[in-house]
């Protein structure tokens, strides 16, 4: 009947409607899972935006980028997770999803059909759960981003409900949404992961044991880049005879912890064949410009000749564009090491000179990085100055306490105030 | 810096462009960091598209210069060389000392005031 028919027209308009704004409001909350960067949050995100209003299961497979081996996320838990080996999928089904990311419709419509679960769900305690919400549709969606597709959406709707093609069209825009959320987390948190594990290699975590002298180290990254800074220290050598080696790389992130890490593999290199500081500088120096690194680098190379017991100690020291070592003697008296340098990578070919300094029992050599001198307080520049005025309370202390009472004023100075990357190395003679 | 210690590097931070004759002058106040390195760098790109015959970046007003500044002085080092001269104004321990130190001084003209600099390139 005609005013029957209008009626019915108007109530499927207000549902098309109705259906276009939970449509829109559901993109909206793919579009905030973004903001997570943390990839087991972003799938939460996702599984609890999907259930109940697209499907009444979902589950989320990605192959590890390691490994191979697929994560599984959600089912009727959406906080539940396992891994599986990838060869469990294979052929048509979940499998041909991760490999094209290509939609796959599955309905599974009574017992006999297990298979068509079990081509598109690789875990039994999951295949279980499914299996309970037949005569079911099992809709397998590729979570493409930036055109590779780096997991798969498995949904299913229960009860005799299938899903119909703009439902599916549907899916898919929500499947690639979540799908650029979850690229930016995965590649977020690898991020984090190369950083920490660069930054790992960077600073030796145990200073070796050195017969006739002690070694004690402080690292203090800033604040606004704590996952990975430019400065290093490293104590290498066997016997008696020792390279002692700390610097700083201008500026920050993944590029500059690598050439850091270059930096003191170069050393460790050139040491090997020549432990002479001038020439394990001049070593780098031709290295670090010939591989066209677009930055400096500054450091302080000493190399230590101890006796057993530590009565006395010998030091050959260059500097290539790094303040020189403090030397704080154990009656108090506080020298800077009278030698410069340029800063390594900026020139072909640098000839460095050295200086020679012995230390005697209880006598200290601190190496600091610009973030001691340059740290900025209401007087301006912490500078060599407060350090070499600083230290003399601290004659005969040991190489731990020197450095922390550095570290401790630093930051009392700043009060607060951001600074850079603060590395210390103390070298005490005697035993 | 902020209050809460974040380093607010744009406060106070001015770069401004002259030219005597062909020599474009690029004067810098305030802080060179990492927050105001990229405004420095295109400043200093912008001049130098203009084809001058040197290029000299003026820091007798710059109150801090980190790492990341000396480092954009050595890429324009090398970038400008083959086509217009380079030097820098620097004077005082905020500028010169690290200049020095690092050893920028060796392969960059380093002036300490903006007068002798102009003197050796103006009409050179």
């Amino acid at each position: 009947m005609f005013f029957g028919d209008g009626a019915a027209a108007m109530a499927d308009e207000t549902r098309q409607l109705a259906l276009a704004e939970a449509r829109a409001q559901m993109i909206e909350e793919a579009l905030s899972l973004s903001g997570s960067l943390n990839v087991r949050r972003t799938v939460l995100g996702l599984i609890t935006l999907l259930r109940p209003r697209l499907a009444d299961w979902a589950t989320l497979v990605m192959p590890d980028s390691v490994t191979g081996a697929l994560l599984l996320f959600g089912g009727r838990e959406a906080r539940f997770s396992t891994v599986v080996a990838r060869n469990t999928v294979a052929g048509p089904g979940l499998d041909r999803v991760l490999r094209t990311g290509r939609t796959e419709l599955r309905v599974a419509a009574d017992v006999l059909s297990a298979d068509e679960l079990s081509t598109m769900i690789p875990h039994p305690a999951l295949r279980a759960e499914a299996a309970e919400l037949r005569p079911a549709a099992v809709l397998g969606l590729g979570l493409t981003a930036r055109g590779s597709t780096l997991g798969a959406l498995v949904i299913i709707r229960g009860g005799g409900r299938t899903f119909d093609d703009g439902e599916i069209a549907f899916a898919e825009r929500i499947a690639g949404r979540a799908a650029m959320a979850l690229a930016s987390a995965r590649m977020y948190e690898e991020r984090s992961l190369i950083a920490s594990q660069l930054q790992h290699r960077l600073r030796p975590l145990v200073l070796p044991d050195v017969d006739g002298v002690r070694l004690a180290a402080r690292y203090r990254p800033a604040a606004e880049h704590l996952d990975i800074g430019g400065d290093f220290y490293d104590v290498h050598g066997s016997g008696h005879d020792w390279l002692v080696s700390l610097g700083d790389v201008a500026g920050k992130g993944v590029e500059a912890a690598v050439l850091t890490d270059r930096t003191r593999q170069s050393i460790r290199t050139a040491a090997y064949f020549d432990r002479a500081p001038a020439t394990v500088l001049a070593a780098l120096n031709t290295v670090l410009h010939d591989a066209g690194a677009d930055r400096f680098v500054t450091v302080v190379c000493a190399r230590m000749h101890t006796v057993p017991g530590g009565s006395h100690a010998e030091f050959e020291l260059a500097v290539a564009g790094h303040p020189a070592p403090i030397i704080l003697r154990a009656n108090g008296f506080v020298e800077q090491v009278d030698v410069s340098g340029m800063a390594v990578g900026l020139r072909p070919h640098v000839l460095y000179k050295s200086a020679t300094v012995l230390l005697n029992r209880g006598d200290t050599m601190l190496m600091f990085t610009d973030g001691v001198d340059e740290a900025r307080g209401d007087d301006g520049f912490y500078g060599v100055e407060r350090l070499t005025a600083f230290l003399p309370d601290y004659a005969g202390a040991s190489p731990e306490v020197i450095c922390e009472a550095v570290e401790q004023n630093v930051v009392e100075y700043l009060d607060g105030r951001s600074h850079d990357d603060i590395a210390l190395l103390a070298v005490t003679c005697g035993t | 810096m902020g209050e809460l210690g974040v380093p607010t590097g744009r406060v106070g931070f001015n770069v401004a462009e002259h030219w005597v004759e062909r020599v474009v002058v690029v004067a810098v106040t305030g802080d060179v960091d990492m927050l105001t390195v990229p405004e420095l760098t295109e400043a200093i790109d912008a001049a130098a598209r203009k084809e001058p015959s040197a290029l000299i970046v003026d820091l007798s007003k710059v109150e801090f210069l980190a790492s990341a500044g000396i480092n954009l002085l050595v890429a324009v080092h090398r970038e400008i060389t083959f086509s217009a001269r380079f030097a820098v104004v620097a004077d005082g321990p905020a500028t010169s000392r690290p200049l020095k130190l690092i050893g920028i001084d060796e392969i960059v003209a380093l002036y300490s005031t903006l007068d002798e600099a102009l003197a050796d390139f103006v009409n050179a």
